[in-house]
């Protein structure tokens, strides 16, 4: 007999009290101060106007441009109706351009983020770990380059790569997106580079593993969490990416998602193709919201990672 | 893959003090294989590039089959003389400090809300959300919810309430619907910042502020404020940074596509975008070099006077 | 000046069944330093927060002087409380800090000034008004701490746990400046702890809490004395009492081969046919093994001024109870008898002796429930 035991036999014999669904919270925080009231009509409304727009979005992709326009709240009727509920997308997809669009979207997105890992982690490795001197001041001028609005460079870089036909041409694209996803994707991994221990670098060199083989086989996966984030923050930049695309994609051929949009948006305004035009809007946005919807924690805290450090 | 630093040499490699010397040094003959592809990557695609804007923003140069000519400052004093400059220069810095402030404001006032509300989390979530979506989608939406008719869901909405329906797109109130626009689409982000750092301020000053009876203002500025001063700052920093390149946004938001939104609604962006490859007249590589350079001249000096403004000890907790 | 008193005050959690407070009643008189103790968990924390207002009450109320405070705002109280993190805001300057409450509630700042400038020479702190707290010890913090709570003159002092943050020298040194300074001013004081040293030196009264339920409130010579059930004879005193289970006979309980008479009340209070006999380690006194209780020395402790033998029982049947405060693989180990003798006695591991309690040492408890027998 243990007193362990004393206790919890005098328990089973107390009946067991059923606890408020609602504890009480503490005296006085609940009160509504005018600034605290404002703050939460905000938020509220704020929120309430997130979700009515992604409701008029994908509610508007199933509308004719009538009920667009007149009943923008009401859910779609007259497509369903009729029996083609996916008139819209059908439209997007096969008139406007946005299915080609989209297989070169996705190619073209995998590949460029994929390649701008594959370099950006050796050189944060390299500037991070590696304790050459001069490193944190190379490190600061690659950096500086997030501070260079893609509009100074578009000129010389179009010029010089129309030279070489590489203008109208995705993998001339594909080249530049990477070479200037680079200053923010070297970023942010020195910092996840540099918050790694030091322990299993020097195990792994003490076991006699090559620097090279260390970096593969130690540095590489511990950082796994980090590379997959530069991808996806990648990913969401490039997908969706308007300016560079607008410069250097004249063909319809070559068009991606967002630069497919820009030029239906005229042509759809002017042959009041509203349900397309939404349609098309809905195609580049849904990916990314799925995305979002699996990946949130990820995504936001990856964005604002770089805030942080 | 292992043979960068082969076992042969080793016995030749002058050594380091300290055991590990040898490993250092042979660590330390990665870094150029590995910094190269990127730092060429990044000289030729965005440092050159930049350098050479530098440079042909003083020469005249239509970018239609003739070559640049040394001209001095004339671009930027014709620039500066322009009426189209003028505006986009106005609009970008409206956008940049009323829409900064604006922005900065809203996400102060959701931190006091939002860091002890029940279901914090799926509201930051739903805040977020707009910086997923492309910003030419954003864009559009509000250029048709906008729309000067009352096609447009505002003026929808307005003729409900039997009022009359407002050119929301025309000179004058195009770029407070631009502001909105923007400030809606990246107040997620800021908020985000702000409430990351937020989290990280210890509970028990906000409860020794309760003990003290401290209001939801003097929380703010007594803790939440002071606490994340660092973090404002680089906040700061991003806005600057992302406020000057706005371009697609607007683009779509005041022209409707293929065509250059009218020239009252213009940033800086449109005006470089519109002088290189717009559709509107015919293109102006000098002159949209020197609008170029005004940008980055612009970024440099906000970000370091916004450095040099936020600067103060570090504090620790 | 107030007295604080807790009615049936209970506390629930959201999603836990079990409250962390239960109904507890507790009366703190004016002036008085009461400490509450008890392991982790058991609620010491949240009845001080109750009583700060940063936490609601589900029943009961509480009271401070002849105000019903339960549903009062923490301004509102007239307590300060000093945190176990000291709460000090960083980007303030030591004055700053302590005058942090007085500005919020707009003490003009001339008088403000003052009040700061006692509080700093009461707690030695003069020198340091214009440092940042980043540039302090752990003691000049806590004293901070203690001046920002002090320079309200409230009512009550709360204090949650306010040296753990130290030194094992310096909480010594500083729990004997608080206790004494608390004196000086004579406010009343709630201080929670789950060292019960601490607990035992500075309290005018012990409050010892367990699941959320108050177990025994008194002095601290009463809780050593007379520990009202198990639980507190093996929480207070260091090391801990020896408890040894014994079944009930005709005669009384036997220790040892040597039987301890039962009195008529004791009996009457009995709910089971086993005791518990409880024994401090200084309850001992040590004779030869055929006289006492047969044990055999496994570890000697010198400390100078005592010694500590913890033994082996040769005997089966004086095996020790396990430990309520024990982790599992401590009650995997046997468990021993502790026995204090004087300093530098000449005692070796493996010698064997026997164990007699002194007349007036021994406890006696119901195994069944757990409480103290009547003496």
């Amino acid at each position: 007999m243990t007193v362990v035991e004393t206790q919890a036999t005098a328990a089973a014999a107390v009946p067991v009290r059923k606890a408020p669904r609602k504890p009480k919270a503490a005296p006085g925080s609940r009160k509504l101060s005018p600034l605290r009231l404002l703050g939460l009509i905000v938020v509220w409304l704020f929120t309430a106007f997130n979700i009515l727009l992604l409701y008029w979005l994908i509610a508007g992709s199933f509308k004719v441009p009538a009920e667009i326009f007149r009943e923008p709240f009401q859910l779609p009727v007259i497509l369903f109706q009729r029996g083609t509920p996916f008139a819209n997308y059908i439209y997007a997809w096969n008139n406007a351009g946005f299915g080609d669009a989209f297989l070169v979207t996705v190619l073209l997105v995998a590949a460029a983020t994929v390649t701008i890992v594959a370099v950006s982690a050796p050189a944060a490795y390299a500037l991070s770990r590696l304790g050459v001197r001069g490193s944190g001041a190379m490190t600061n001028f690659v950096a500086i380059g997030m501070g260079v609005p893609f509009q100074t460079v578009i000129i010389p870089l179009f010029v010089s790569m129309a030279k070489i036909h590489l203008t109208d041409n995705l993998f001339g694209l594909y080249l530049v997106y990477v070479a200037l996803s680079l200053p923010f994707t070297v970023f942010l991994l020195t910092g996840f580079f540099r918050s790694l221990p030091d322990e299993l670098e020097e195990a792994a060199a003490i076991d006699g593993a090559s620097p090279v083989r260390t970096f593969r086989s130690v540095m590489l996966p511990l950082a796994r969490g980090g590379l997959i984030t530069a991808m996806i923050i990648n990913a969401i930049g490039l997908w969706n990416e308007t300016l560079l695309a607008l410069v250097f994609l004249q063909t319809n051929a070559h068009f991606t998602l967002a630069r497919a949009l820009f030029s239906f948006y005229n042509a759809a305004v002017y042959q009041s193709q509203y349900g397309g035009l939404i349609a098309g809007v809905a195609i580049i946005v849904l990916p990314m919201l799925v995305l979002y919807l699996v990946l949130a924690r990820r995504i936001i805290t990856g964005l604002t990672l770089g805030a942080g450090k | 893959m292992a043979t960068l630093a082969p076992p042969v040499t080793r016995g030749t490699t002058p050594r380091v003090t300290g055991a590990s010397g040898g490993h250092l040094m042979r660590k330390k003959r990665l870094f150029w294989p590995f910094v190269l592809p990127a730092l060429a990557l990044y000289v030729i695609f965005l440092v050159l590039p930049t350098v050479a804007t530098v440079v042909l923003s003083f020469t005249k140069w239509a970018g239609a089959g003739d070559t640049p000519a040394f001209n001095g400052f004339t671009q930027y004093s014709q620039m500066w003389a322009s009426d189209n400059f003028q505006s986009a220069f106005q609009n970008t810095l409206l956008l940049l400090f009323v829409g900064g402030i604006g922005t900065f404001l809203l996400a102060f006032l959701f931190t006091m809300v939002l860091r002890d509300m029940r279901g914090g989390r799926l509201v930051r979530a739903i805040l977020f959300f707009p910086n997923i979506v492309a910003p030419v989608a954003i864009g559009m939406f509000f250029g048709l919810m906008f729309m000067p008719d009352k096609r447009g869901l505002a003026n929808f909405v307005l003729d409900k309430f039997g009022v009359e329906a407002v050119p929301f797109l025309a000179q004058g109130s195009i770029v407070w619907v631009v502001m909105g626009a923007i400030m809606w689409a990246s107040a997620g982000f800021y908020i985000t910042i702000l409430m990351a750092a937020v989290d990280r301020i210890p509970p028990y000053l906000y409860e020794d502020s309760d003990m003290a009876g401290a209001s939801p203002w003097q929380k703010f500025w007594n803790v939440t404020l002071p606490m994340t001063w660092d973090v404002v700052g680089i906040a700061g920093v991003l806005w600057t940074i992302n406020a000057i390149k706005i371009f697609e946004l607007v683009f779509v938001l005041a022209g409707s596509g293929g065509y250059a939104p009218p020239p009252f609604s213009w940033t800086l962006g449109i005006y470089v975008f519109d002088r290189s490859v717009g559709a509107n007249g015919t293109p102006n590589f000098g002159a949209a070099c020197a609008c170029a350079v005004m940008m980055i001249l612009l970024v440099s000096v906000l970000v370091v006077l916004l450095r040099r403004l936020m600067r103060r000890d570090a504090i620790q907790f | 000046m107030a007295s604080v008193s807790f009615k049936g005050t209970t506390r629930f959690y959201a999603g836990v069944d079990r409250p962390a407070v239960d109904g507890l009643d507790l009366e703190v008189e004016d002036g008085e330093f009461l400490v509450l103790v008890g392991p982790s968990g058991c609620g010491k924390s949240t009845t001080l927060r109750m009583l700060a207002g940063l936490e609601g009450v589900d029943e009961g109320a509480v009271w401070i002087g002849d105000r019903d405070v339960t549903n009062l705002p923490p301004k509102n109280r007239d307590i300060a409380m000093v945190f176990q993190n000291y709460a000090l805001y960083p980007h303030m300057t030591v004055a700053d800090n302590i005058g942090f409450h007085l500005k919020i509630s707009k003490v003009p700042k001339a008088e403000r000034a003052k009040r700061i400038q006692e509080a700093a020479e009461l707690l030695d702190l003069t020198e340091y008004l214009d440092r940042k707290p980043a540039k302090l010890s752990g003691g000049q913090r806590q004293r901070v701490a203690m001046g920002r709570a002090i320079v309200r003159q409230p009512q009550v002092f709360l204090m949650d746990e306010p040296l753990s943050n130290l030194d094992a020298k310096l909480r010594v040194q500083t729990r004997t400046q608080i206790a004494s300074l608390q004196r000086r001013l004579g406010i009343t004081t709630i201080y929670v702890t789950h060292d019960q040293t601490e607990a035992m030196t500075m309290g005018d009264r012990v409050a010892v809490l367990k699941d959320g339920i108050l177990q025994q409130c008194d002095t601290p010579v009463g809780l050593f004395g007379k520990p009202a059930n198990l639980f507190v004879a093996g929480f207070i005193g260091s090391p801990a009492m020896n408890l040894i289970p014994s079944a009930v006979t005709a005669e009384g309980v036997s220790l040892g081969g040597r039987t301890i008479g039962l009195t008529p009340a004791q009996r009457e209070a009995l709910t089971g046919s086993d005791v518990v006999i409880g024994v401090r380690p200084e309850g001992w006194e040590t004779t030869s093994p055929e006289n006492g209780i047969p044990v055999m020395v496994e570890v000697v402790e010198e400390l100078g001024s005592d010694q500590y033998l913890y033994c082996t029982a040769q005997d089966e049947s004086v095996e020790q109870v396990a430990h309520v405060e024990e982790s599992a693989e401590e009650r995997e180990a046997p468990h021993t008898i502790t026995v204090r003798t004087p300093g530098m006695a000449p005692w070796q591991r493996g010698e064997k002796l026997g164990l007699i309690p002194k007349p007036g040492s021994v406890h006696l408890f119901d195994a069944a429930s757990g409480e103290r027998l009547p003496d």
